[in-house]
């Protein structure tokens, strides 16, 4: 019941009028230029901090250590709150520590810089869908900040806040908004950029153990080319397909199928999986979930389709509700 | 040696460098998947949005390479972009809050009463939202749908990746669950 009461409230809110319906003007290069820096920052400074990130009533605070050099990145994250969790991340490769249960949870990203280099001006596409203007400056963690405000043109989209850096373009506080309300946001509480920084700090604090420990990679990447046997043939306005692969999640010998599309600056993600005989059906509908994500399941012949995004529920309904199985050309 | 691909791609490699890679690539399965990853993305970039003017630029400069092992000049990466690489540079914050989540036993109960107090009666407003899919993807699925997608997510919001809590609790066993 309390979860009924939950979703129906996801969706009244998804459902009810958008105030935005700014002029659709052009978004100030100035104001793109900034949204660039963003990208750019985190390969060209240090910096140490403590952040806090908060969705709903969860609020957890984390350390950051940040070195870049001539191999990259390397990152180490340490959750300050809650159970101990110790993130350290190497460029693409990353490695999640979880001492309570003994386990090391691995990850590759394969994605990373060619994505962008690829999409060359998705700036452009941006402003189709979102109002972007920068807001009076503001102060965070001592550091004078740009304000960039990205309002949707529509309700198929949250509108986000990011606080940006003057001088490094490094990102310190960052928030989704719902029709005025913050549901979820991240902000550095304290912050120190550049400087001379111990590389002892990366180091993991559990790693010597690690024999004794459980190792899950999740998430092991093969790529088919093109025909996946699915289309999503209604997206929102804006939602163009970015990719689509075929991927083996963990304990699954079946590779299941995922299709990614993107307005810009949101993806959606829509996973098919084929059920498994014998098992019971999934129920359509909402899972729930909370901040800014969304999640959709429906049955679509033999197949369990899921829809991930942050965007409001009734925009992975849409897309949800469009996925087909595709009879070739 | 990933980063080498893409920085090839990006025309950030110099030339001497480059041709190493490429026979890296021709004789490295994973690495000849890596490159057809990046392509596929390109083709059906230029496949699903051919309508739109910066598919159509994509386009034309995929045209006149038409090798692709030529590396791009570095003028067309002054557009270098935002979205995605905000995400690489989020991801390991998105992975915080995931953990967090996961990790946090009893709180389903904390964060739906919370989540009531919040907000106003219910509404059984759309009807694909009334049956909450309870049996539905089981919670080991959802977590790697997250993780799936979040390399894809490009915003802030992505730290929400994290809050799947229900499923990640139990798929982690935690005690409380």
């Amino acid at each position: 019941m309390i979860r009924f009461v939950q979703i129906a409230l996801l969706i009244l809110s998804g459902a009810a009028q958008p105030l935005f319906a700014q002029s659709p003007a052009e978004s100030s290069p100035e104001v793109l230029a900034i949204l660039q820096k963003i990208a750019s920052a985190p390969r060209q400074h240090n910096y140490t901090g403590t952040f806090i990130y908060s969705s709903g009533s969860h609020i957890e605070t984390s350390r950051i250590i940040h070195i870049q050099d001539q191999e990259g990145e390397h990152e180490k994250i340490e959750v300050l709150d809650g159970a101990p969790r110790e993130i350290i991340r190497n460029n693409d490769e990353m490695s999640c520590y979880l001492p309570e249960s003994k386990t090391i949870v691995t990850e590759k990203r394969w994605l990373r810089k060619s994505f962008p280099a690829i999409l060359s001006e998705p700036l452009n596409t941006l402003s189709e869908h979102y109002s972007v203007s920068k807001g009076p400056p503001e102060r965070i963690s001592d550091y004078d900040c740009e304000v960039i405000i990205l309002e949707p043109r529509d309700d198929m989209r949250y509108g986000h806040r990011l606080w940006v850096d003057i001088h490094t373009g490094l990102l310190l506080k960052a928030a989704v908004i719902d029709k005025g309300r913050v549901i979820e946001q991240f902000i550095f509480t304290q912050l120190k950029i550049g400087g001379s920084i111990d590389r002892e700090l990366l180091r993991p604090k559990y790693s010597a153990k690690t024999g004794e420990w459980r190792t899950i990679n999740l998430v092991s990447t093969t790529i088919e080319s093109g025909k996946l046997g699915w289309q999503v043939n209604n997206p929102p306005v804006g939602f163009k397909k970015m990719a689509e692969m075929k991927r083996t999640l963990s304990g699954k010998s079946i590779p299941v199928s995922h299709i990614a599309l993107s307005d810009g600056l949101v993806a959606v993600s829509v996973f098919i999986e084929p059920l498994e005989k014998g098992s019971p059906p999934p129920v359509q509908g909402l899972v729930p979930s909370y901040g800014a994500i969304n999640i959709y399941t429906r049955t679509v012949a033999d197949s369990m389709v899921t829809t991930v995004g942050e965007v409001p529920p009734s925009t992975v309904i849409q897309i949800g509700n469009s996925v087909v199985k595709y009879k070739g050309k | 040696m990933k980063s080498k691909i893409s920085a090839m791609m990006d025309g950030e490699l110099k030339s001497e460098d480059v041709s190493s890679i490429i026979t890296q690539i021709k004789e490295t399965g994973d690495l000849k998947n890596e490159w057809s990853t990046y392509h596929l993305i390109g083709d059906s970039l230029r496949r699903s949005s051919s309508s739109i003017d910066i598919a159509r630029r994509v386009s034309t400069a995929l045209a006149t390479e038409p090798t692709l092992l030529a590396p791009r000049t570095t003028k067309q990466n002054k557009f270098k972009v935002f979205a995605l690489s905000v995400a690489a540079s989020l991801a390991a914050v998105a992975m915080v809050g995931w953990m967090g989540l996961q990790s946090m036993g009893h709180s389903p109960e904390n964060f739906t009463n919370n989540k009531i107090a919040l907000q106003p009666e219910p509404s059984p407003a759309i009807p694909a939202s009334s049956s909450i899919a309870d049996p539905a993807p089981a919670p080991a699925q959802i977590n790697d749908y997250l993780l799936a997608h979040r390399q894809f997510s490009a915003t802030p919001a992505m730290y929400g990746v994290a809050p799947y809590l229900r499923t990640s609790v139990e798929s982690r066993g935690s005690p409380d669950r």
